[in-house]
């Protein structure tokens, strides 16, 4: 008589415990703080299969500047835009230049019309080209499944990301700058270093020399051999004058280079010594206050994406967004349908196996069963906060449900009921699971959100089918110790 | 060797053998969405039934396959994905669309065909490669450790065998049948491989559990 309600109370436990946890996986855990209702558990992500995705549209950016007037070598090739002849207390004119400094410019000068995009540039390889660095900066700098289309006959490029608006714009800068560094002279506009004098660039903080409260950023620049002689000649030529009292020297002009990314002007300077080294450090901006976060941290985002594009490659095609459409999934595919389907039919299959084979308590183990997938959603949705649901994970919460069915068929099968041959059943059972194990080992630690996203769904579900298992399933039904 | 069981080899390597064949003379049959295809965006400033726009498409695109998905989520925009629209079809869908919707101004002019290029099947695949890859080599091992009284070469190159046989014929089996190449093909081929690997693991296990038995038996 006591075993039978005891058997009675664990069945209602194990029914209150499914209930409750099987609502909180899908309406959430609130608490009250600071007036206001939060759910402690982290949203569930869908991914672009299942929830839509934004559609971004790249085409050729197709702007002409007419009549610039450049320098241009002997083959004709460019060696820098000429400074305006509009003069500002900084600048100096082309003409107003001495004639001892137009002799220093081994270039001549021609009005060119300055395309965006070069027709010759316009190939399929460069095409395929701007794909792959495209590709290498978004998968170095963030996680997140996206699909890249390049159709070189109507020269668009479009690429479906996640509904995110920060994504978005991230891969707006990725796409759209080109990553070209140039040193030129200040006064001139001559290009003196540009990408091919550049072996790697490297996003680095310091302390500001100027005030020590406050951090630097700084952009560092490895060399190659040419660009190590090209920067030494540099140092030797901008070197920041020191005070004198020769007045000849005094007349003469400081002159400086300066830095532009893509066109920005990012840091003009001068140098303090003769530079023997090959590391260039290029200074980004002025120094930032630490406490100022949002400062802080766009210097941090700016300066890393600004390496990341030099690292990358410079695009040989110049892109401007044509269109951002955010379209909805067609959950309605064949693939996602049978899926649905056959975890609905794994559920009633199990329910009506166990209530035929093992009447009462097939049915306590169906209801454990339940409880243990809704306490897998809450714990997972707790703990982790990056997880992307998309096919996949359906896929691995299909395997888990399918562990939790094995375990639980082999353990009905063993008419001991005793804890040793609990114990056994459960090594039994997780010795044959250990591809799964590995699998969701190596998913969770690699550097793709898909797999990661599945690595972790089977990590936790495995881990928590073994703590559940021990303390609610075992104590759900043995009967004998 | 069993003639049920040559049988049965005999048409294996038939099967894959013949999708080799479709493969490298046809490629594989792609998913609408995944080929290069073309798609308009329409906007009818009024709440859109998704039965009624499937129904117009049907009309007008007829035997083609075609694609509809919803534009943002004020339900007023819809994308519809065909492999390629005729200016007869899209003369036809903008008279379906004034006739249903009542829009007057509306005129194919304001219709722009969008032509969207293929996603690479290998660009699909890459991703998985070098983790499987991993995952592979670390329960090969495993297995290696674990059978290591009980033939352990002939368990792990059997498991290897099997797993490339099942990969062979699920990608012939697609290729032969025309299924379309979908985001989800690859996905399921890799679950289809961890389930054979599970099954081959217990069935060892068994088999291994009564070679141990029987050991201790005879001692």
């Amino acid at each position: 008589m006591e075993e039978r309600s005891t058997k009675i109370l664990k069945a209602i436990v194990a029914f209150l415990l499914a209930i409750a946890t099987t609502i909180i996986a899908f309406t959430g855990w609130y608490t009250y703080k600071n007036g206001i209702w939060e759910d402690k558990l982290s949203k569930v992500n869908l991914g672009m299969d299942l929830e839509g995705a934004r559609h971004l549209r790249f085409i050729l950016d197709e702007t002409v500047t007419n009549g610039v007037e450049v320098y241009v070598d002997e083959e004709g090739n460019y060696k820098g835009n000429v400074i305006s002849n509009t003069t500002t207390d900084n600048t100096v004119s082309i003409d107003a230049l001495t004639e001892e400094s137009k002799e220093e410019i081994p270039y001549k000068t021609e009005k060119r019309d300055i395309k965006a995009n070069d027709e010759s540039a316009i190939t399929r390889e460069n095409f395929e080209l701007t794909k792959k660095i495209i590709q290498k900066r978004i998968n170095k700098e963030n996680n997140f499944e996206y699909n890249i289309r390049v159709d070189d006959l109507n020269k668009t490029i479009e690429i479906e990301v996640p509904n995110d608006d920060d994504l978005v714009s991230e891969i707006q800068s990725d796409v759209v700058g080109k990553g070209e560094i140039v040193v030129t002279d200040t006064d001139t506009g001559v290009i003196l270093m540009d990408n091919s004098d550049i072996k790697s660039a490297k996003a680095t903080i310091g302390t500001s020399q100027s005030d020590t409260s406050k951090v630097q950023f700084y952009l560092s620049l490895t060399l190659n051999k040419e660009g190590k002689e090209k920067f030494h000649d540099m140092s030797i030529k901008y070197k920041t004058h020191e005070h004198s009292e020769d007045e000849e020297h005094e007349e003469e002009a400081q002159k400086s280079i300066s830095v532009a990314v893509d066109g920005q002007v990012v840091c003009q300077t001068t140098f303090a010594d003769e530079m023997n080294g090959d590391i260039f450090n290029v200074f980004f901006g002025s120094p930032v206050d630490q406490t100022d976060q949002e400062t802080y941290l766009a210097f941090v985002n700016y300066s890393a994406k600004v390496a990341n594009a030099i690292n990358s490659g410079v695009l040989p095609l110049q892109l401007v967004q044509e269109s951002d459409t955010f379209i909805v999934s067609n959950t309605k595919t064949p693939s996602i349908l049978a899926t649905v389907a056959i975890c609905a039919l794994m559920v009633v299959v199990s329910f009506v196996y166990f209530l035929i084979k093992y009447k009462s308590r097939g049915l306590v183990a169906f209801i454990v069963g339940v409880g243990y997938i809704s306490t897998t959603v809450v714990l997972i949705r707790l703990i982790e906060s990056d997880v992307v649901v998309t096919f996949n994970s359906l896929l691995a919460g299909l395997a888990l449900v399918a562990i939790n069915f094995m375990f639980i068929k082999k353990l009905y099968k063993n008419s001991e009921n005793s804890n040793s041959a609990f114990f056994n059943t459960l090594v039994n059972t997780y010795i044959i699971i250990i591809p799964l194990i590995v699998i969701a080992v190596v998913f969770t630690l690699y550097n793709n959100i898909l797999l990661s996203s599945v690595g972790k769904i089977l990590f936790w579900g495995i881990l928590i089918h073994a703590l559940y298992s021990i303390i609610i399933t075992r104590t759900m039904y043995i009967t004998k110790k | 060797m069993k003639l049920d069981k040559k049988i049965i080899y005999f048409a294996l390597v038939c099967l894959i053998l013949a999708g080799i064949i479709r493969v490298i003379f046809g490629g594989f049959t792609v998913d609408l969405m995944l080929k290069k295809h073309e798609s308009i965006n329409i906007n009818v400033g009024q709440t859109i039934d998704m039965n009624d726009m499937k129904q117009i498409c049907k009309n007008v695109f007829k035997d083609k396959k075609f694609v509809l998905r919803r534009i943002e989520v004020f339900n007023e925009s819809v994308n519809i994905n065909v492999e390629s629209i005729t200016n007869d079809e899209k003369v036809q869908l903008v008279n379906e669309l004034k006739g249903k919707y009542d829009l007057k101004d509306l005129s194919p002019d304001d219709i722009v065909i969008t032509s969207n290029s293929n996603v690479r099947i290998r660009d699909m695949i890459t991703p998985y490669i070098a983790p499987l890859a991993i995952c592979e080599v670390i329960i090969l091992v495993y297995m290696y450790i674990r059978f290591i009284h009980y033939k352990p070469l002939k368990v792990i190159g059997k498991m290897l065998l099997i797993n490339v046989v099942t990969i062979a014929v699920y990608y012939s089996l697609i290729a032969i049948l025309t299924i379309p190449f979908a985001t989800t093909t690859v996905s399921i081929s890799i679950a289809i491989i961890i389930l054979e690997m599970l099954i081959y693991i217990a069935k060892q296990e068994k088999i291994c559990h009564g070679l141990f038995a029987e050991k201790k038996v005879k001692e």
